[in-house]
């Protein structure tokens, strides 16, 4: 014998008129003896009537809705092909007087050879990608998301390079030659341009954890910059409590073992 | 394929840009209407509708038939609508299954007995209601009772299985129902709880 179950499962046949004539006797039979099934139907068939009422606002104009989708459609058959622009500015500079070209081409090359000195021969910022190519806070430059992880990944792990140094030192060590700090006061320099960086480009929604760490680590390397340059027992004690009560170390693992998942 | 919709694309496929307009012309309401009842608004209804059949058109020398032209084109429209979502992140405010929502146009209603505005109103709530059901159920819905496609056809179009596309459409029906409870038989209208 069915259950209530079973009929239940033909509501919607019946309510989209898809029921045979023996499903329909049965499907009907039951719902006169079953009070709580015929209840729930009534309401789902109310409820389907209500929204039979419903009404779509519609474009005001359908062959402007058209004439618009013919303008999409003939950039899909014919796109524009940037280079017919190229070619009306080649052919405009090319009907200049060969003065004006030449003196323009000579500047171009006058200002190319001057930026080359510069990179080279001037005393610039340490690289922050550590291949030769530097940060350029002036220039829009967009990321990929991909290189921006693989930035991150590179900040947390030296950052926590640092923080272990410090960390693990033993202060009992008071031998003023073994804890020279003005190499971990300069990658913490490095490191805080770095977080700066990132900060800036970090602008998902799902980065929130992630950037509320690079804030976090930033605030540790400044201490860390503050630090005097040899045997500040004081500094280093500070700097291993704010590291412990913000779990910094903890949540750079965490990040890590996230990135492994 | 129905027979003439078959022609059609062969016309298409042929270079015939009429062709395509006719198929346009033919589609063009039930897709915006999916399109506004996927986003809940005229201007993302046009511009997703216009991106189905540009999207279409780039693609119907790969379509093989197997389906129907209109199941193809729901196809089209529930992914872009999917898409586009999941790019702009668009915040709409879905209800869990046990929330009601907090409906302002209950209480304007049982001010306002006059029939014209009763008929504005219940499309206004209609309207709403169907906004405040989740997505999946909501496409569910829409493709089966508004545009009349099968079970099986709305499976196939959403990629799940039949007995997933029959439980996402009762739910909906069950949160339109909640959404919907407000409505009395002293009012002339359908059954109450």
């Amino acid at each position: 014998m069915k259950k209530c179950n079973d009929f239940r499962d033909l509501f919607l046949a019946s309510l989209y008129g898809e029921l045979n004539t023996e499903q329909t006797e049965s499907f009907e039979n039951h719902l006169a003896e079953c009070r709580q099934c015929a209840t729930e139907y009534s309401q789902m068939g109310s409820t389907l009537k209500i929204m039979d009422r419903r009404a779509w606002p519609e474009p005001t104009d359908w062959s402007n809705y058209r004439s618009r989708l013919s303008d999409r459609l003939r950039q899909v058959e014919k796109p524009v092909l940037p280079i017919g622009k190229w070619r009306k500015r080649l052919h405009r500079l090319l009907s200049l007087k060969p003065a004006a070209v030449y003196r323009t081409a000579t500047v171009s090359v006058i200002i190319v050879i001057v930026a080359i000195i510069s990179l080279l021969y001037l005393d610039l910022p340490i690289s922050f990608l550590g291949e030769g190519r530097e940060i350029d806070n002036n220039r829009d430059m967009r990321i990929e998301r991909a290189e921006l992880a693989d930035l991150t990944d590179r900040y947390l792990e030296r950052s926590k390079i640092i923080l272990l140094g410090l960390v693990n030192y033993n202060l009992e060590e008071k031998d003023s030659g073994l804890l020279d700090l003005s190499y971990q006061k300069q990658i913490s320099k490095e490191l805080i341009q770095e977080a700066v960086f990132l900060k800036k480009e970090m602008t998902d929604k799902d980065q929130q954890k992630l950037i509320a760490l690079v804030v976090e680590l930033e605030a540790i390397m400044w201490q860390i910059t503050e630090l005097k340059a040899e045997y500040d027992l004081q500094g280093i004690e500070l700097i291993r409590s704010e590291v412990d009560q913000r779990a910094i170390l903890l949540k750079i693992n965490l990040n890590e073992l996230s990135e492994v998942n | 394929m129905v027979e003439d919709e078959k022609r059609i694309v062969e016309r298409v496929c042929g270079g015939e840009m009429s062709a395509f307009d006719e198929l346009v012309q033919l589609y063009q309401r039930k897709i915006y209407r999916l399109s506004y009842d996927l986003t809940g608004n005229q201007r993302d209804a046009e511009d997703i509708s216009q991106m189905v059949f540009v999207k279409a058109f780039q693609s119907l020398k790969s379509f093989r038939g197997e389906s129907k032209v209109s199941s193809w084109l729901y196809r089209i429209a529930v992914n872009t609508c999917i898409d586009l979502r999941r790019k702009y992140s668009v915040p709409v405010k879905e209800l869990s299954e046990n929330e009601v929502s907090d409906n302002p146009t209950q209480n304007a209603f049982a001010y306002n007995p006059e029939r014209a505005t009763e008929a504005r109103m219940i499309q206004v709530h209609v309207d709403q209601a169907i906004q405040k059901v989740p997505l999946r159920q909501r496409t569910v819905f829409v493709l089966r009772h508004y545009d009349g496609l099968s079970l099986n056809e709305i499976a196939e179009i959403l990629n799940i299985s039949i007995s997933t596309a029959k439980g996402l459409l009762f739910r909906a029906i069950k949160r339109l129902r909640k959404e919907l409870s407000f409505y009395r038989p002293d009012l002339g209208l359908e059954d109450s709880e």
